[in-house]
């Protein structure tokens, strides 16, 4: 870690910043859910991405983590333009797939979900751009979004979309100091790249039915 | 051995994975180049394991994890890799047209580095990192045979990959900040070496939570119970080498991840007590696996489901977490990697003639170390487990022997036919010599296993006591 970017005079209104972007990421998680559209689902999760890169390059800033600057600048470029554009074309030459039906159920358990991030994480106290408590709920919300986006939804590219919502959540907690934390976006960027690979595959299809539990939704 | 020496280790398979993507399926009289590149690069790597095992840096460095944990898995996974390589050389040709078997035998090598890198790993980001780049290497491996069925799981381990893979950074995220204010501004970057020293002063609400999403996230990624209901298809598609090597590596790189974990958590009063936990998900592993293994016909299913009844075993042993209960487990850890990886081996699973073959001897005897039943080794470190238990936990032994009995006896009553699903249908495979002498493979782990069993030299006892008495 390096020294902070940002003034100690600027460093509340920082702060704030990266509580909103943290809550706007955390909205677009619950808008996710309940997107039935590929292109609009796409579009919300390059969305959710750019907040939280925003996020991450503010904490960076704060805490003087070059690190934390190249992970969010990594999750800018390819979770908020490169993969939404390569799935967007994707999507045009193969054609709309048909997308499942909408389920409330869905929007009730991601309720539930946020509620639960916002009991299970404890009271934390971080200075120099770290993380508090609410920034961690939220942070833990956003990455449980997309591990229901993932599971709970059959379609390839609602997968690959919350794969990429997941990584966001992971952005957001990604703190100053971690090491090796230019590594963090590559997780999740990693099984959504290989997704979009089989995707863009002529052979391959876009219908719904990866998992077993998820067929027909 | 110089720490930068030491890398070599997981470079090497990484290296091989390159270059056979290159060869691609060119040969020299007939016979595919890659296959030797892969043997060669597989020796290559058991013989620097063997150095890394036998004489490590002097010290563990910022990335380089030399404790006797990572020495005795790196140098069991080379071992591992380079049967497996062996047995290539049997593997008769393939039949299906989209199967490459250059680029199987490259995700194989891909899949060995990034074993060796998780486990060598004194980063927990590099660890987790790599457990997921194997995990996503298997997937890839999965989707040769590009048939729907294949697409499907290979889509669907890329997705557990993924998640896991998340889970359990989020947790080391959660581990960093727990130890942050412990460790000060000034202190080295946190790794498994500084975590045990941070741990115990770190925050301990937090710890227990960053603890539990790492243990999860590392279960997921072994396919551990009950997730290896969703997966259990990603397995028998994938084509080999991986298959041979990929449940039983996994489970031991997240039983390492645990292992460690415990011993970080141990340390602090405030935090999630870990024993415990990792022993009730030991049994309920071993129980799901006992209960499930009634229903598997395909011999590759079986297998998988076996492996989640041994890592549940080796949880139990962890989670009891007496130095005995240490030494027990990393035991049926060492010894049932060796067994499954020899029943997984493509030479215990060509398509036979019907009727008594060497074969299904092999597959019997697997089977019977599986079930815990002498001369094998297995035996001595269940006896050991339950020894362990009856002394620390006596109520334990309830489900616990319930969980053996109806593994070794599913695993008794039940011989899968051996060979991929739909064998009895297809026509047995052409013998060749070399595909005849590979079954000398699974013999070697086999007699490994018996010799650990029934007279384990005292230089190997005081091996085994001493990583049990570095997690102790």
């Amino acid at each position: 870690m390096g020294a902070p970017l940002i003034g100690s005079m600027a460093a509340p209104f920082a702060q704030s910043l990266t509580h909103l972007f943290g809550s706007v990421a955390l909205m677009l998680g619950l808008v996710l859910l309940t997107q039935r559209r590929a292109g609009a689902l796409i579009g919300v999760g390059a969305v959710q991405a750019w907040v939280a890169a925003g996020a991450a390059a503010v904490r960076g800033g704060l805490g003087g983590d070059a690190g934390l600057a190249a992970a969010a600048l990594i999750t800018l470029a390819a979770s908020g333009v490169a993969v939404p554009i390569a799935l967007t074309l994707v999507v045009r030459r193969r054609g709309e797939a048909p997308t499942p039906a909408s389920a409330p159920g869905r929007m009730g358990l991601g309720a539930a979900l946020v509620g639960l991030a916002a009991l299970a994480v404890p009271a934390v106290a971080v200075a120099g751009g770290g993380q508090t408590r609410e920034s961690l709920a939220v942070a833990l919300a956003v990455l449980l979004l997309g591990a229901l986006l993932v599971t709970a939804r059959g379609s390839p590219i609602a997968q690959l979309v919350g794969m990429l919502s997941l990584g966001n959540g992971l952005i957001l907690a990604a703190t100053p100091g971690l090491p090796l934390v230019a590594l963090v976006p590559l997780a999740a960027l990693a099984p959504a790249g290989l997704l979009l690979g089989a995707m863009a595959r002529p052979e391959s299809s876009l219908e719904a039915g990866a998992t077993p539990g998820a067929r027909g939704r | 051995m110089n720490p930068l020496v030491a890398a070599v280790v997981p470079g090497l398979p990484f290296a091989a994975a390159i270059a056979l993507g290159l060869i691609g399926d060119r040969r020299i009289r007939g016979w595919p180049i890659g296959i030797w590149v892969n043997l060669a690069a597989a020796g290559a790597t058991l013989l620097a394991a063997l150095g890394f095992a036998v004489q490590p840096p002097a010290s563990s460095s910022a990335l380089l994890l030399a404790d006797p944990l990572a020495r005795h898995f790196a140098l069991l996974a080379g071992f591992i890799g380079f049967t497996a390589a062996c047995a290539e050389l049997g593997r008769p040709p393939a039949q299906e047209p989209a199967w490459r078997p250059h680029l199987a035998l490259a995700l194989g090598q891909a899949f060995l580095g990034a074993v060796l890198a998780a486990l060598m790993a004194n980063s927990l980001v590099v660890t987790v990192v790599a457990a997921e780049a194997a995990s996503l290497a298997l997937a890839v491996a999965a989707a040769l045979p590009r048939t729907p069925d294949a697409m499907r799981a290979a889509r669907t381990r890329t997705a557990t990959a993924g998640l896991a893979g998340g889970l359990a950074l989020f947790g080391v995220i959660l581990l960093s900040i727990a130890a942050s204010p412990a460790q000060g501004p000034d202190a080295p970057a946190m790794s498994w070496t500084t975590l045990p020293q941070a741990a115990a002063a770190s925050a301990g609400a937090l710890l227990g939570l960053g603890f539990v999403f790492l243990l999860v996230g590392a279960a997921a990624l072994a396919m551990a119970a009950p997730l290896h209901l969703w997966m259990a298809g990603s397995g028998p598609t994938a084509r080999a080498p991986a298959p041979a090597m990929t449940a039983p590596l996994m489970m031991t790189m997240a039983i390492t991840v645990i292992l460690r974990l415990r011993q970080a958590a141990a340390d602090n009063p405030d935090a999630v007590v870990p024993g415990p936990t990792v022993l009730l998900l030991g049994l309920l592993a071993l129980l799901i696996a006992a209960l499930a293994l009634r229903r598997q016909r395909d011999a590759q299913r079986f297998v998988a489901v076996a492996t989640v009844g041994q890592g549940g075993i080796v949880a139990v042993a962890i989670g009891l977490g007496t130095s005995a209960a240490v030494f027990a487990g990393v035991l049926h850890l060492t010894l049932a990697t060796l067994v499954l990886t020899a029943l997984l081996s493509p030479a215990a699973n060509r398509r036979r003639p019907a009727g008594p073959t060497g074969l299904g001897l092999t597959i019997a005897a697997g089977l019977i170390a599986l079930a815990g039943l002498p001369p094998f080794g297995l035996f001595s470190s269940m006896l050991l487990i339950v020894m362990a238990a009856a002394h620390g936990a006596p109520l334990l032994l309830v489900p616990l022997g319930a969980g053996l009995g109806l593994g070794a006896w599913a695993m008794l009553a039940r011989l899968p036919t051996p060979g991929p699903s739909g064998a009895a249908a297809s026509p047995p495979d052409r013998a060749t010599p070399w595909s005849r002498a590979m079954i000398v493979l699974p013999w070697l782990h086999l007699a490994l296993t018996a010799l650990l069993g029934l007279a384990m030299p005292i230089p190997l006892v005081r091996w085994f006591a001493t990583i049990a008495g570095s997690l102790g």
